[in-house]
């Protein structure tokens, strides 16, 4: 704090008369107050409203894919269990086709990379059939040839990390989170002519949304909780890797809020 | 999706619409903003004042501020027009006669930004530069930052921005944010007699600050608003009329204590506004200038100008 | 802001770790981390926080501390003003009494 080195006769005559001002009642604090009671009502209530609808494609190592592009259902063949989160009504064997996936993954205006996601957002990885072929002959029990099948999409390229799936959904071609609504032993399972239905869940936001982001403030920084806290663990995640350029949704509402946060 | 268009390119009847519908996407600075208004009024402002600004019609992204030009009232629709501006929160603001909706415009839209944004640290500043640094203009309200703001530009530095310096928190680097600069009484005739008078909108007479016009940012100014400087020199204008000239050089500290109360987000800040703050004023010289006249003015910041490099 | 009364042996003391400290021509500009509050301290007054931040002093047992930290005679900086400046850096939140008989 104190420079003891610069002891210059001019240095201490500025002091000495600085003190004999002090003495004669000049303040030696001048203070300029924040108003932290506004700091915390205003940082803490900005809210981000989208303008248009937003869908988040979430896989199941938290890579994340955001835009506002269409995701088409089709009809999956075969048997399998599958489970995973998401808001999947649980119901029939329809998936999104291989061909909308990976539209929407080129289209994407904004991509994340594995982890991004929180685990309790992922879709659970594709589980392998319970009831395995007997003609495979594998010490696991696991069909390797059937899993094959479904790694490999119509064009005969690798798509998918894994195979099956838990739930169906809704078949109008928008997102509902397939992969979600939990177990679903009765269904059909991976993906069959183009058509995935497990290793993703989608997270879609309508026109108009709302999120405050203080509303997920807890002790530690953000909690982050139901289908907007997707929304904001990728856009902190987004402010935190592009800083202030970043061009997320709501982006300067969630930095306002980290500053307060202190994170 | 639609690209950008100047948005002077624009036929009235496209923008007309896409203003009615809520659509139109300006993009200028650091911000991009969403436009409302089914008001002939903003129309043909926004081709005049803001004529070589990017923007599109159709909405293609998420933006960082939405403004609706409204009725104040139902009934204020249709007896004794009002507008008032809706920046998107709550705030006071004052319904206006539907003939200043202009200035309604640019009120609501210096209220998102002063009040919502949270990463820069925002200034009542203008602020002019070239491509060695930065001049900080700090003025109350008819200090003559505009005035001094539009006779630099004339000099040749370009317009970084008139009612706002906005302050990058990660690198203490100011960014550029050209709207139109907002002149005001005696420095309308003042600025229109050196820039010519194609560069100024018509007066908006009788608004609650007297008659204002505004001065057009060139193209050059908006193609280069993603350009950032260090700001070299801070200076804090006091006009009075008839005054001598004098430049007095602040400590640094006094230049920080003088800026924080400028500030319309400081407090919001915390620590990282603080750090921003200090490393910009660390790296400027700052000083009061008192003038009584604007060539007086500008003669003393040429010389302080001059003095660090600029 | 100032914490309440107290007496020539009220013990004092401040935090120095919750303040940002940035030198400019012999002023102390510090930023104070809880309350948001930024201050413009001079020499004195950033020595007394100094001080106090490296232990707990009444006004009389401060002073000869103050006086070595800033390098200068009590006739230059009289005790009194030490005490003055005690007193404006706890209405300003910088220093607070010590609680409790510590």
């Amino acid at each position: 704090m104190q420079k003891k080195n610069d002891q210059s006769g001019t240095f201490l005559n500025r002091r000495r008369q600085l003190l004999k001002l002090g003495a004669a009642g000049m303040p030696m604090v001048l203070t300029l107050r924040a108003s932290a009671a506004q700091a915390v009502i205003s940082q803490l209530t900005c809210v981000i409203t989208l303008p248009g609808s937003l869908k988040i494609l979430v896989d199941d190592t938290g890579a994340a894919w955001v835009g506002d592009g269409s995701l088409e259902t089709g009809t999956t063949k075969g048997k399998g269990k599958g489970k995973g989160k998401g808001k999947g009504k649980g119901k029939g064997s329809e998936g999104w086709t291989l061909e909308s996936i990976n539209a929407f993954k080129e289209n994407a205006d904004f991509v994340f990379d594995e982890g991004s996601v929180p685990s309790e957002f992922r879709p659970d990885e594709c589980e392998e059939v319970e009831e395995c072929s007997s003609g495979g002959g594998d010490d696991d029990g696991d069909d390797d040839d059937e899993l094959l099948a479904h790694l490999v999409d119509e064009n005969g390229s690798y798509a998918l990390n894994d195979f099956l799936a838990g739930s169906g959904d809704d078949d109008d071609g928008s997102c509902h989170g397939h992969g979600g609504g939990g177990d679903d032993d009765d269904s059909s399972h991976g993906h069959d002519q183009g058509v995935v239905d497990c290793g993703y869940a989608c997270y879609e936001y309508s026109s108009g949304s709302t999120i405050t982001p203080g509303d997920f403030v807890n002790g530690s920084g953000f909690n982050y909780t139901g289908d907007e806290g997707v929304f904001l663990a990728l856009a902190v995640s987004h402010s935190e890797s592009a800083g202030l350029n970043s061009s997320f949704p709501g982006v300067s509402c969630v930095i306002s809020v980290l500053n307060f946060v202190g994170q | 999706m639609e690209h950008f268009r100047r948005l002077g390119d624009v036929p009235y009847p496209e923008l007309a619409q896409s203003l009615k519908d809520g659509c139109l996407e300006m993009s200028l600075g650091p911000f991009s903003k969403r436009l409302k208004a089914n008001n002939s009024q903003v129309t043909e402002f926004l081709q005049d004042a803001y004529r070589d600004v990017p923007v599109r019609t159709k909405l293609g992204d998420i933006t960082d501020v939405a403004v609706t030009i409204k009725s104040p009232s139902w009934f204020r629709q249709y007896v004794r027009r009002q507008v008032v501006a809706d920046p998107g929160f709550i705030v006071p603001a004052v319904p206006l006669p539907v003939r200043l909706s202009a200035l309604s415009f640019e009120m609501g839209l210096n209220l998102a930004v002063a009040l919502k944004c949270c990463r820069l640290v925002s200034f009542h500043a203008a602020v002019v530069g070239n491509e060695k640094g930065a001049i900080f203009i700090s003025a109350h309200s008819g200090g003559g930052k505009s005035t001094l703001a539009s006779a630099l530009m004339v000099e040749g530095y370009r317009l970084f921005s008139d009612e706002f310096g906005l302050l990058d928190m990660s690198n203490s680097l100011l960014v550029p944010y050209p709207r139109p600069v907002s002149l005001k009484g005696d420095s309308i005739n003042i600025v229109r007699d050196f820039t010519g008078a194609d560069w100024l909108t018509p007066v908006l007479s009788d608004t609650p600050k007297g008659d204002i016009a505004y001065r057009r940012a060139r193209p050059s100014d908006i193609e280069e608003a993603d350009k950032k400087l260090s700001s070299k020199l801070i200076v804090f204008p006091v006009f009075t009329k008839g005054a001598r000239p004098v430049a007095k050089e602040l400590a640094k500290s006094e230049a920080l204590m003088r800026l924080i109360p400028s500030s319309t987000n400081y407090h919001l800040l915390g620590q990282g506004g603080f750090e921003a703050l200090t490393a910009m004023v660390a790296g400027a010289r700052s000083y009061e200038i008192q003038y009584g006249n604007t060539d007086d003015s500008m003669k003393i910041v040429k010389d302080l100008a001059a003095g660090v490099g600029l | 802001m100032a914490a309440g009364p107290y007496s020539d042996e009220t013990l004092w003391t401040a935090d120095i770790t919750r303040l940002v400290i940035r030198v400019m021509e012999d002023v102390n500009l510090t930023f104070d981390t809880l309350s948001g509050d930024t201050h413009a301290l001079n020499f004195l007054s950033a020595a007394v926080i100094q001080v106090l931040s490296s232990g707990k002093e009444t006004f009389a047992s401060a002073a000869p501390r103050v006086l070595e930290t800033i390098g200068m005679e009590e006739s230059d900086c009289p005790k009194g003003l030490i005490k003055d400046t005690i007193l404006q850096l706890d209405e300003a939140g910088l220093v607070i009494p010590a609680r409790g008989g510590e």
